[in-house]
């Protein structure tokens, strides 16, 4: 209850620190307007000279199109912020503000993935959502309510999964003095833009078991496709727990490796 | 009074990575990364009773700050225990964290773009404090700390003296009963180090909370703190009262005065029977050094030898203390 409560207290903080930036709203705006314009362009150039993506058609690749933005937008909501915070230069580690960190009378990893948070991905979300309406209408198949459950569930998933790689790589920071590797996260998430099955078969395997981008975007696309076999999903949610398992503990581990930014 | 914390045998070895100047080594370092240990702590143990105020002095690199930092929590030691107000520190538990506070001179917990009412509900929340406590402790904050004014603000906008206000307001916030100060008033003017001294002073009597402290600035210690630990090399090498302590290291004391006419020399000192040793000079002014055994009998004789403007007998500076112990490495 009280970690709930404290959930609410850090979005509150998130709005009243954002209000210090008026402008970033306009420019967020363009940002989102860009990056979908990126997307929709994409898309239309693939398809110009045909109908069919390896077995995708062009509603089909918008709705995973919208599923990537959709994934982004939430990770920007607060995974990406709250990490970002210990790795890199000037980040906690490096600069030695972990000590207070530490210090708080919170579960570690807990405060850590959840006290930062920026409004503006809010804006994404609802397009990312226009997004996936718009490419479900153009679709043959009618949307009922077991999907969607199905969809959020496959979006738990895929946030999960998401958090738990992110979390995998902040702890990195920990061993090797602050080194960023988050980074490597954004590069390949990108790849999340077009379906994973369209991609050679070693690549297609990369994105499926090592960055489980598959999962992370494509999946969510096909459940809504009602092209998923219950078998990927279940395979999706062991993969979770095991990453999420594996993240946590490799996060506890590295605490005891910080020693601060000075003796 | 009660023992709060007990530190015993407390070890700390570093590995630290190090590697020759130059592209090459940098290069092979990548390679082949060599690394040094380095002992910050060794085998220090001490006892510090409830509501006391104690004092780490020792030169810089001596290893105040990784024992400040074992006790808190921060760092697993490599050997040795503590205990602390019933709890070990670095397993870092909910119950110790929530009855600590660590301020640290160079860090800061403030929120850049909210208003300093905004970060102290942050933390009141983080720390779990009731809202009807929550409302007393920060008006006993304000009459403390004269905050009022500076809530409404944002952090971004205060000048140093008032972040350093806003600082210990969120390290007090939760009424710690241990407050570990690592240089508190780094940077400081001095107005402004004479007034967190106060509140400091003022936390302690009014809610009897342990304090640790370590500052560059010895009049930080002096002013609050009764009893030191000194720390050298890593090692505990003096455990008690800070004048105990001035007096092992130089059993003498100043005598300033300013002469009417005469002039006086080292060899007429010598000549009259004085035992004093003339340290500095300037126009009529003299500053002497005189054993303490002999300050009665010098400062005797100079009043009745001398026609003497201006007088005055003082012990050394602590400043000149403690640069002795560092410059020499320990109690010698």
């Amino acid at each position: 209850m009280r970690y709930l409560r404290l959930l609410g207290t850090f979005i509150r903080a998130a709005i009243q620190n954002e209000s210090a930036y008026r402008l970033n709203a306009v420019m967020r705006l363009l940002s989102t307007g860009l990056s979908l314009a990126g997307g929709i362009g994409g898309i239309a150039v693939l398809f110009q000279a045909t109908d069919n993506l390896n077995g995708w058609s062009k509603a089909e690749t918008l709705a995973v199109l919208g599923v990537y933005m959709l994934v982004l937008a939430v990770n920007g909501l607060v995974i990406s912020p709250s990490l970002h915070k210990l790795g890199g230069m000037g980040g906690e580690i490096e600069t030695g503000n972990f000590d207070y960190t530490l210090l708080k009378p919170l579960s570690k990893q807990y405060y850590i993935s959840v006290r930062e948070w920026s409004v503006w991905p809010l804006l994404d979300i609802a397009v990312s959502l226009g997004v996936i309406g718009f490419a479900v209408s153009q679709m043959e198949a009618s949307l009922t309510a077991a999907v969607l459950g199905m969809f959020l569930v496959s979006l738990v998933i895929a946030l999960g999964l998401l958090y738990s790689l992110m979390l995998l790589l902040s702890s990195v920071a920990f061993w090797y003095r602050g080194t960023y590797v988050l980074w490597i996260m954004g590069d390949v998430l990108q790849t999340g833009k077009y379906p994973v099955s369209i991609y050679p078969r070693p690549v297609k395997l990369v994105l499926t078991w090592v960055f489980p981008v598959g999962f992370i975007v494509s999946t969510p696309a096909e459940v809504l496709m009602q092209r998923a076999e219950p078998v990927t999903l279940a395979a999706g949610f062991l993969l979770m727990l095991v990453l999420f398992a594996a993240a946590s503990l490799l996060f506890n581990r590295s605490l005891r490796k910080y020693a601060g930014a000075s003796s | 009074m009660s023992v709060h914390i007990a530190a015993d045998g407390l070890t700390k070895t570093y590995r630290v990575p190090v590697r020759e100047a130059g592209l090459g080594a940098a290069v092979r370092s990548l390679f082949r990364p060599r690394f040094d240990e380095v002992q910050a702590v060794r085998d220090v143990s001490f006892q510090i009773e409830r509501g006391e105020m104690v004092g780490f002095i020792g030169p810089n690199g001596a290893g105040k700050t990784t024992t400040l930092k074992m006790l808190s929590g921060l760092l697993y030691p490599t050997s040795g225990s503590v205990d602390a107000a019933g709890h070990t520190p670095w397993k870092r538990k909910t119950q110790y964290l929530s009855k600590i506070s660590m301020l640290m001179g160079n860090r800061s917990q403030l929120q850049w773009n909210n208003t300093v009412y905004d970060t102290l509900y942050i933390f009141k929340e983080i720390y779990g404090v009731p809202s009807d406590v929550f409302k007393r402790h920060l008006a006993e904050l304000c009459d403390l700390l004269d905050l009022a004014k500076l809530l409404p603000k944002r952090s971004r906008n205060l000048s140093l003296g008032e972040r350093s206000k806003c600082e210990f307001a969120l390290a007090l916030l939760h009424q710690p009963e241990i407050l570990y100060l690592d240089e508190p008033t780094l940077g400081m003017d001095v107005t402004m180090q004479l007034r967190l001294r106060e509140y400091i002073r003022e936390y302690n009597r009014r809610f009897g909370a342990t304090v640790i402290l370590t500052s560059h600035y010895m009049s930080d210690v002096t002013s609050l703190c009764g009893r030191v630990l000194l720390i050298n090399g890593g090692e505990l090498v003096y455990d008690g009262k800070l004048a105990k302590l001035q007096e092992m290291i130089t059993p003498f004391k100043i005598v300033k005065l300013t002469l009417d006419q005469a002039e006086l020399t080292q060899e007429e000192l010598v000549s009259q029977g004085i035992e004093a040793e003339l340290t500095e000079r300037k126009d009529n002014e003299y500053m002497l050094r005189v054993k303490k055994q002999d300050a009665v009998t010098a400062s005797g004789l100079l009043m009745s030898l001398y026609n003497i403007v201006d007088f005055s007998i003082a012990d050394p500076p602590m400043e000149a203390v403690i640069d002795k112990i560092y410059t020499e490495g320990g109690l010698g």
